[in-house]
């Protein structure tokens, strides 16, 4: 592979063209993207869809999408022939460090990837992972605390942001629709925002907020103060983490969800971005 | 060549005309610091040393604990409010003192577009007050016990709150944890948890501003201490927020 790209600089003399635009990807091969879906604790059952959602976007867009729940692939050879990362639903116990997949040289090897300036996209669950991974929860940009509980799944109101980012230039200014709207603790405030949920999406209305049921993974959460919410929550956001691009969305709780167009055209917007093929308008 | 003079005498009479709203009457500024909470230590100094300061920007001030200040007519003159650690004790409604009238003319006030600079304590008040929570943009958590050394980092450094300050710095302080935090306010600076030897991993908010329903409003978790009022950085950072809110520096 590295000979390939070699090969076709020299050719064409593209390497100064190639280091004057590292955001360009390389015209000579189909990127590479990786969807990992290892879980070991909540399996969500949108990872069905989830792959062949992916596999999709990669026949639309031009990717080669390789799908595994075996771990064994984070070592920095492998990785090396990957453009992205794409996290769906990768969840580990809160409870149990030893549920963690990510460990020893596979941590490495993200690390590597990640610092090689490759492109990251976390799905729903992927913020309720590696809790005891520190470096993990910056990737994000957060980690999953809460969600709704008894119905679980919810109408939501949603509002884009920002929509010069290709996940959102195509999605209306409001949305409405149902999912497991996820609230966030330990969340950098320094993400930029992509899409948030007003707080009807997370209270039952005419209920009393205090009394309403949550459930979390969190094992201090009943110590925690409690108030009915007030103001927006996060729900999708993109950061340059440490030469990485990252887009996630907390979205993609149930199968049918990777059906809806719209949410197709987040995360393939999210994806192309995090690949570095389509830049903010006006921006970097 | 003469279109452009009036071009330039426009514009400059389009700035005066903009950052001081009354160009013969000095803004006026309400120091506020009623508590029915945790009492801080801090406030009576405090308050010598923002009216100081205010004073010395040029602002008319009139500091107050009189919860009824809170009225249409009291208000009228008003063109910014700083709230000082006006918390309420959150086990007890009743200690909510932004009531009924009161709160009806702080609404009206934001919304005829007030300014509010918020600090530390301001954001420990009023739980039962959806829309107090929304002004400010979050409610005050916990914090960790005691004080510490920890680190700020500057996030927008082009802001009248954050300009000229260094981009990063080690202040000791008591550090506030957030709950209902709004992430669609303009994050001015945050502390990093680890500097502190907390667990979390991502930096917290610590101050920001928003627009909000009309007015502007700063909040800033930083300032338990009374010594903090006489700090060069806290003193620069808090003097900007008043500009920005004040509408005489963008």
């Amino acid at each position: 592979m590295n000979l390939s790209r070699r090969h076709f600089a020299a050719l064409t003399g593209a390497s100064t063209l190639l280091a004057a635009a590292p955001a360009l990807a390389q015209p000579n091969r189909r990127p590479r993207v990786l969807v990992f879906h290892k879980a070991t604790a909540y399996v969500h059952p949108s990872i069905q869809t989830g792959i062949p959602m992916l596999n999709g976007i990669g026949e639309q867009d031009g990717y080669e999408i390789v799908a595994t729940d075996d771990a064994e692939i984070f070592t920095t050879a492998n990785l090396a022939g990957f453009d992205a990362i794409v996290w769906l639903c990768c969840t580990t116990d809160t409870q149990f460090p030893e549920s963690e997949w990510l460990v020893g040289t596979k941590r490495d090897a993200v690390q590597a990837f990640v610092r090689s300036g490759k492109g990251i996209v976390g799905i729903h669950a992927a913020a309720d992972s590696h809790h005891y991974w520190p470096w993990y929860g910056q990737m994000i940009g957060g980690y999953f605390d809460r969600h709704p509980a008894s119905p679980n799944v919810r109408p939501g109101h949603l509002r884009v942001v920002d929509r010069t980012h290709p996940s959102t230039r195509d999605l209306p200014e409001v949305i409405e629709r149902a999912d497991e709207w996820y609230l966030f603790r330990d969340f950098n405030p320094e993400v930029n925002l992509l899409v948030v949920a007003d707080v009807q999406s997370v209270q039952d209305p005419g209920s009393e907020p205090l009394r309403q049921q949550w459930y979390s993974s969190q094992n201090q959460a009943t110590t925690r103060l409690r108030l009915p919410e007030a103001n927006p929550k996060p729900i999708s956001w993109h950061h340059d983490f440490e030469s990485s691009r990252v887009f996630y969305t907390a979205m993609g709780h149930v199968p049918e969800t990777f059906s809806e167009p719209l949410v197709i055209n987040h995360i393939s917007g999210g994806l192309r971005w995090a690949l570095r093929r389509e830049r903010r308008r006006g921006r970097g | 060549m003469l279109s452009r003079v009036v071009t330039l005498l426009t514009a400059v009479l389009l700035t005066a005309c903009a950052s001081i709203s009354t160009p013969a009457e000095a803004p006026r500024v309400l120091i506020f610091s009623h508590s029915t909470g945790y009492r801080h230590a801090s406030i009576e100094e405090a308050v010598v040393a923002l009216r100081q300061s205010s004073e010395e920007a040029g602002y008319s001030v009139e500091a107050t604990e009189d919860p009824d200040v809170f009225s249409a007519a009291r208000l009228a003159n008003v063109d910014a409010i700083i709230l000082l650690d006006n918390t309420t004790n959150r086990q007890n409604p009743e200690t909510d003192f932004f009531s009924g009238a009161r709160g009806e003319a702080f609404q009206a006030f934001v919304r005829r577009g007030g300014g509010v600079v918020a600090i530390h304590g301001a954001s420990g008040g009023h739980p039962n007050w959806p829309w107090y929570r929304q002004m400010l943009g979050a409610f005050f958590e916990r914090h960790p016990p005691g004080e510490q050394d920890g680190r700020v980092t500057i996030v927008s450094p082009d802001h009248p709150a954050t300009r000229g300050l260094p981009t990063t710095f080690v202040r000791h302080d008591e550090w506030y944890y957030f709950i209902d935090y709004d992430p669609t306010v303009r994050v001015l600076a945050t502390w990093d948890p680890a500097s502190i030897g907390e667990p979390d991993v991502n930096p917290n908010p610590i101050s920001w501003v928003h627009e909000f329903e009309g007015g502007r409003v700063f909040y800033t978790g930083m300032g338990h201490f009374a010594e903090h009022y006489r700090e060069p950085i806290f003193k620069a950072h808090l003097a900007g927020a008043l500009r920005w809110v004040l509408r005489l520096e963008e």
